[in-house]
């Protein structure tokens, strides 16, 4: 901070133990544990529908359900070309009746099934990611207002939805907490100028440059942000980590485990030093807006 | 003593208010000759702490034109102004000195603020000039420990400590004794005869009359003078 003087309590400006950023590392630890959480979250959804994308497969299937009065062979030919028209749609196949009837027999016996209405059944295969199933769906039932979309794909759809929705939330919220940081840093700032003003001022007259008083207040809000995002950054790698390992031992088959993965153990790792150096470099652009603001 | 080169310092009719309020100095103009030394009086509110503010760069005037060290202020920039402070030397009537640091580190400051210097070569510099202030078993006092004469001398040390090109000093034996002040102000005049040119404010007529430099004189916002020390002597008190 200051050459030839290793004692930051002997500085000429005395910052490191002033009330106004005595509570710093205690709200930055706040801060980095809730951020890495929303990180860490984020990176872990991720992961999972990733997960999702590679385990399942890409296929779903048309239900058209049998109406009275309706051309069932027709209402399935002008389905099929819809699919096979449809970009992204690799294979359409109908189900054969014979299936159809094999598919329902733990339902329905095998007695009555030459009377039953049956529905009709297409199966589709697509690339994945490519197809837009509601758009589809909404498409097929123009024509009929019965028709709908099943199966794994369709499922996955949602919740890649719900996925998405989720991580911009986390996104944001970890966002939000680093701004938080960043205004927390910002108060503490303008406190800490005020209660040093006289001294401020002594340097200022004696030669010191508004860079030289800048610095000294960015390096005590680096070293006690950091002093408080490591230890708040570690908690919360470790909520992730046990969260993680209790799920996966829980063996929920229908989810993988929620592992942050390579990516999101790097942005916990390197939160700390995130939260440290936006919140040094807002001390240093407060001090030296508000050093100008004064000579004006 | 004097020369006739360019000033160090030099006003042309400034005036200097606060705020929306009277001037407090008005059309002031006097030239400071590099090497010079004089003395600035005047009564208490006169303004010659406003006048030193102008000289040291705590304030601006409201008119009229001020060169330091060749140097128009008017465009002088805010980067620039430490460059120029770390060329004045300034004694402060309320010392200023900061209270947590030691006299040896206050007396230090200029020097590490400025740079380049080796750390053993100032724990030297400061030892050898608080031995000579008289403070050598005070080192290590902190400011709120020491009496006014002892942080005074703090504060003359600091001030000089760097070699300034101009010395500011306001009412800087106010606090000491008459051994300590003349102890002073032959260190102000051994520094002056080194080239650092000197401008002390003082009450102290006695003092004026036993060093024989031309004085600068305030009344009531206006300047006078220079007059010789004789000359000064003579005038009635305003």
């Amino acid at each position: 901070m200051t050459r030839g003087n290793n004692n930051p309590n002997r500085a000429p400006l005395a910052l490191g133990r002033d009330r106004a950023t005595a509570l710093l590392p205690v709200i930055m630890a706040i801060m980095s544990f809730l951020a890495v959480l929303a990180a860490g979250g984020f990176f872990a959804i991720l992961t999972m529908t990733e997960g999702w994308s590679s385990t399942l497969t890409g296929k779903a299937t048309v239900e058209i359900p049998y109406q009275e009065g309706m051309d069932m062979d027709r209402a399935s030919a002008e389905v099929l070309k819809v699919l096979l028209d449809t970009p992204g749609i690799v294979t359409a196949l109908p189900v054969g009746e014979d299936e159809i009837r094999t598919i329902l027999s733990p339902w329905i016996g095998d007695l009555a099934q030459d009377e039953l209405p049956l529905p009709r059944l297409i199966d589709f295969t697509i690339a994945e990611g490519q197809v837009d199933l509601a758009a589809l769906e909404a498409r097929l039932r123009e024509s009929n207002a019965a028709i709908r979309i099943t199966g794994a794909q369709a499922a996955l759809q949602s919740l890649e939805d719900l996925a998405r929705l989720t991580r911009t939330i986390a996104a944001l919220a970890a966002l939000s907490l680093i701004g938080i940081a960043a205004l927390t840093a910002l108060f503490a700032t303008r406190a800490l100028l005020a209660g040093h003003r006289r001294t401020i001022e002594i340097l200022h007259l004696i030669g010191a440059t508004d860079r030289y008083i800048a610095a000294a207040f960015q390096n005590v809000f680096f070293t006690r942000a950091l002093a408080g995002a490591l230890p708040g950054a570690a908690l919360g790698a470790i909520i992730l980590w046990l969260t993680a390992y209790f799920f996966e031992r829980m063996d929920a088959a229908l989810l993988p485990a929620p592992w942050p993965g390579f990516a999101g153990w790097l942005a916990v790792a390197l939160m700390p030093a995130l939260i440290a150096l936006i919140t040094s470099l807002t001390a240093r652009f407060a001090v030296l807006a508000a050093l100008r603001r004064d000579e004006e | 003593m004097e020369n006739t080169a360019t000033p160090l310092v030099r006003f042309e009719r400034v005036g200097m208010r606060y705020g929306i309020g009277p001037e407090v100095l008005r059309d002031i103009s006097f030239a400071l000759p590099e090497g010079s030394f004089h003395f600035l009086t005047g009564s208490s509110g006169a303004g010659k702490s406003s006048l030193l503010r102008l000289l040291y760069l705590s304030a601006r005037p409201s008119r009229g034109l001020i060169t330091l060290f060749g140097r128009d202020l008017a465009t002088a920039r805010r980067q620039d102004l430490p460059m120029l402070r770390r060329r004045i030397g300034v004694v402060f009537q309320d010392y200023r000195l900061l209270d947590h640091l030691s006299a040896r580190e206050n007396v230090a400051l200029p020097l590490r603020l400025t740079g380049g210097v080796e750390e053993e070569e100032i724990r030297r510099n400061v030892a050898e000039l608080l031995d000579w202030v008289g403070l050598g078993d005070r080192k290590d006092a902190r400011p709120p420990t020491l009496s006014g004469g002892e942080k005074q001398r703090v504060a003359i040390a600091r001030a000089v400590i760097a070699g300034p090109r101009l010395l500011l000093a306001d009412e800087p034996t106010g606090n000491l004794d008459e051994d300590m002040a003349l102890k002073l102000m032959r260190l102000f005049a051994e520094l002056n005869r080194h080239g650092t040119t000197v401008l002390v404010a003082t009450h102290d007529r006695a003092l004026i009359r036993r060093f024989d430099y031309p004085v600068l004189r305030l009344h009531d916002g206006a300047l006078d003078g220079p007059f010789s020390a004789a000359e000064y002597g003579r005038a009635p008190s305003p």
